[in-house]
Parts: C-alpha cells; sequence; structure tokens
C-alpha cells in the first residue's frame, strides 16, 4: 500500500456510480472532545465523546435521465437511509473505503458560473458508524453461470466480529436475479459462504451484517441467470 | 443529456409587476442552495450520533453586472423587489425544448451593488425560497 492519486477515487450512492460525474470527495470524521482540566493542574486533559462524519461530494451538473446528478440528487434530496461507498484508492481489491447505510442527503447545490462548467455539491451526512471497508473488487460480467473474483488476503482470522458487507449494482440488464455472496477461507482453497446478498433482479444497493468468525481470505461468488446479459457492481467488505 | 458549460444558464425573476423578466444575461453566475438539516438524536449507549431528517431550505445566491437598462435590467428588476416576494425560474442547461427547469417562490432579500475603480459595476443578490421547488421541463 502506497500513496495514490486521485483519479482513482470510486463513490457508489445506493445504485449509482457516481464516480464519472464527480471530480472531488471530502470525507470529514469528526469526534469532538469535552475538557475536563481542573483546578491546580498544569496541562489540560480531556475526554473523547462521540464520533460523527459527512461526505461532501463535488460533481458537475448532468441531467441524463435517472442516472445524472440532477435527477439522482433531485430524488435524493432530504431523505435518508442511502447506502454509500467511498474508495479513495479505487476498486482494486484490498483496496480500502468506508461505508454506510443510513445517510441522509442534506444538501444540493446547483452552480452555474458563466466561465464553467455547471456544478451540483451535494453534502451527505452520516448517521452511525462510518464503517471502514476493503474493497473486494468489482466487475462487469455478461457471462452466464457460477464466477468469482480473485481472492483477498486479510492475513488473519478473527475469531468474533461484527461484520458487514457492501453490495452497489449500477447496472443490471437481462434476465433477472443475479446471486452475490461473499466467501472466506482459511487456506485459500476451501471457499464457504459468509455474507449472502438479496439476489439482485435490477440496479441496486445492500448492506448485510452478519456475526461470528471469519477466515482470512475472502472473495465475491457470483451467479448470473441464463439469459442476463450484463451486470456491473463492485462489493466491500468491513469487519 | 450530459454535463454542460455554464455559459447556457438560463435565470428569470418576477419584477415588481409581476412580470417575468430574463437577467441571466446580466449575471455571471447563479447558485442555488438546497439544505435539509437534520436534527441530533443521539442517546446515551453509543459511539456513533444518530441523526434525522428535518425540514428543506433554499436560496439562490445571484452574481454578476449592475445594469440599468430598461425593465430588464438588474438593478431594474432586483431593486424593485427587494423585500418582496416574487417568483423564478432556472435552467441550469438553458432553456431549450426538454431542458432541466427548477421554479419556486421566495424574497429578495438582498441586492448589494459594488463599484471598484478597475472593474466594471458590479451586483449581488439573494432569493430566500419559500415553499417547494418545482422541476419539470422546458
Amino acid at each position: 500500500m502506497s500513496k495514490y492519486h486521485g483519479k482513482g477515487t470510486q463513490i457508489y450512492w445506493d445504485e449509482f456510480n457516481l464516480s464519472g460525474m464527480s471530480s472531488s470527495v471530502t470525507i470529514n470524521r469528526d469526534a469532538p472532545t469535552v475538557d475536563t482540566s481542573c483546578f491546580t493542574a498544569t496541562d489540560t486533559t480531556a475526554v473523547v465523546g462521540m464520533r460523527s462524519w459527512n461526505a461532501a461530494v463535488s460533481s458537475f451538473w448532468d441531467d441524463t435521465t435517472t442516472t445524472g446528478t440532477h435527477a439522482i440528487y433531485q430524488a435524493d434530496f432530504a431523505t435518508a437511509d442511502h447506502t454509500i461507498s467511498i474508495y479513495p484508492s479505487g476498486i482494486t481489491a484490498g483496496m480500502r473505503g468506508w461505508g454506510n447505510y443510513g445517510v441522509i442527503q442534506t444538501s444540493f447545490n446547483t452552480t452555474g458560473p458563466v466561465a464553467g462548467a455547471v456544478t451540483a455539491e451535494a453534502n451527505h451526512q452520516g448517521s452511525g458508524e462510518l464503517e471502514a471497508l476493503w474493497c473486494l473488487g468489482g466487475s462487469t460480467s455478461t457471462t452466464a453461470g457460477s464466477l468469482t473474483l480473485a481472492s483477498y488476503n486479510l492475513a488473519a482470522s478473527l475469531a468474533s466480529t461484527g461484520m458487514a458487507g457492501y453490495l452497489h449494482v449500477t447496472a443490471l440488464s437481462g434476465s433477472p436475479d443475479v446471486a452475490f455472496v461473499i466467501q472466506d477461507s482459511p487456506d485459500d482453497a476451501t471457499f464457504t459462504d459468509l455474507v449472502t446478498f438479496t439476489n439482485a433482479s435490477a440496479a441496486t444497493s445492500e448492506r448485510v451484517a452478519v456475526t461470528g468468525s471469519s477466515s482470512q481470505y475472502f472473495r465475491v461468488k457470483y451467479t448470473l441467470g441464463a439469459s442476463t446479459t450484463s451486470c456491473t457492481f463492485v462489493v466491500g467488505f468491513h469487519r | 443529456m450530459a454535463k454542460y458549460h455554464g455559459k447556457s444558464v438560463y435565470f428569470t425573476v418576477a419584477d415588481s409587476d409581476g412580470t417575468a423578466r430574463k437577467i441571466s444575461c446580466d449575471l455571471a453566475s447563479v447558485s442555488l442552495n438546497r439544505d435539509a438539516p437534520t436534527a441530533d438524536v443521539t442517546g446515551f449507549c453509543g459511539n456513533d450520533t444518530t441523526a434525522v431528517i428535518g425540514m428543506r431550505s433554499y436560496n439562490i445566491a445571484l452574481d454578476g453586472f449592475w445594469s440599468d437598462t430598461g425593465s430588464t435590467g438588474t438593478y431594474t428588476v432586483l431593486n424593485g423587489i427587494l423585500g418582496a416576494s416574487t417568483t423564478w425560474e432556472l435552467g441550469p442547461a438553458g432553456s431549450g425544448t426538454g431542458m432541466v427547469k427548477l421554479s419556486g417562490s421566495g424574497f429578495c432579500t438582498a441586492f448589494n451593488t459594488t463599484g471598484a475603480v478597475g472593474a466594471a459595476l458590479g451586483m449581488s443578490a439573494t432569493i430566500q425560497g419559500t415553499g417547494a421547488i418545482s422541476a419539470s421541463t422546458y
């Protein structure tokens, strides 16, 4: 892992990939403290409070039907419970990111300067934990049957922990019901199902939480219906 | 349908007689700022804040050139409705057939004139929205 150029950033908002319409994203995370300094002390002391976060996304105003920023934000403005996944260094397996499933879109600003492009600025207010993700990869598949993405090694197993999978299906045409599963393995050979998503019959998004232990190798298994023509998706994993 | 240069922005505002006036040719920037603030509903026993959605609001920030042209200049139109109710219409990509049209009602709450020795006489104005924004097409 290293430093990265910003051009690889991927932003998923529900069933939409905002990356091709956006030019900047800033994730602001705060954990304010309360001062507990008392008389006679020489140095201040503090205790930490509660965390909060928001994400500011700068995009180009795009009136593409259904999938442009105008249509997306016009519909989602001032509504809650959206699922977001942000991968600053791209969606290759193993790239880090963040996800949340209770997001509220709290602003939608459209600006038209005479000497520039029309822009759309949106702020997404988080509600609940901003979960750290490992991207398990993304793909556009047109092949029927069960396939897997390359596995990723998290280098250690965990005996018991809360886990969650994040799925964004940004395009699905043809026959419905594509199945997505996150599998884990102790040896990168024998995999078992760990997180099972609801079968996708159209572009969609979902966060599925599970508990228990997990191994160290993870991969995405997906199964397209026989006549499904195309499915584009990305999957992330939190533990 | 796609991304657009800002040069085609179309904006009208109703003058003191209620007539919609196209003033976008005297403007250099139009910003429609929409907010939906949340209320914190975080209780004890958690590590992360939680929130619920509240009520939407918006304002429109106009920046451009001061113009006293007839009945359509920025001074003529906006000075006449300062402190009064008005209606507005915004076409971010222009007003051609099929382009997105946003419209609503509001109050002109600011009209500022700026004169600098080395620049064009400028103006800025704010329209505070009231009620919902309507979205349709031209």
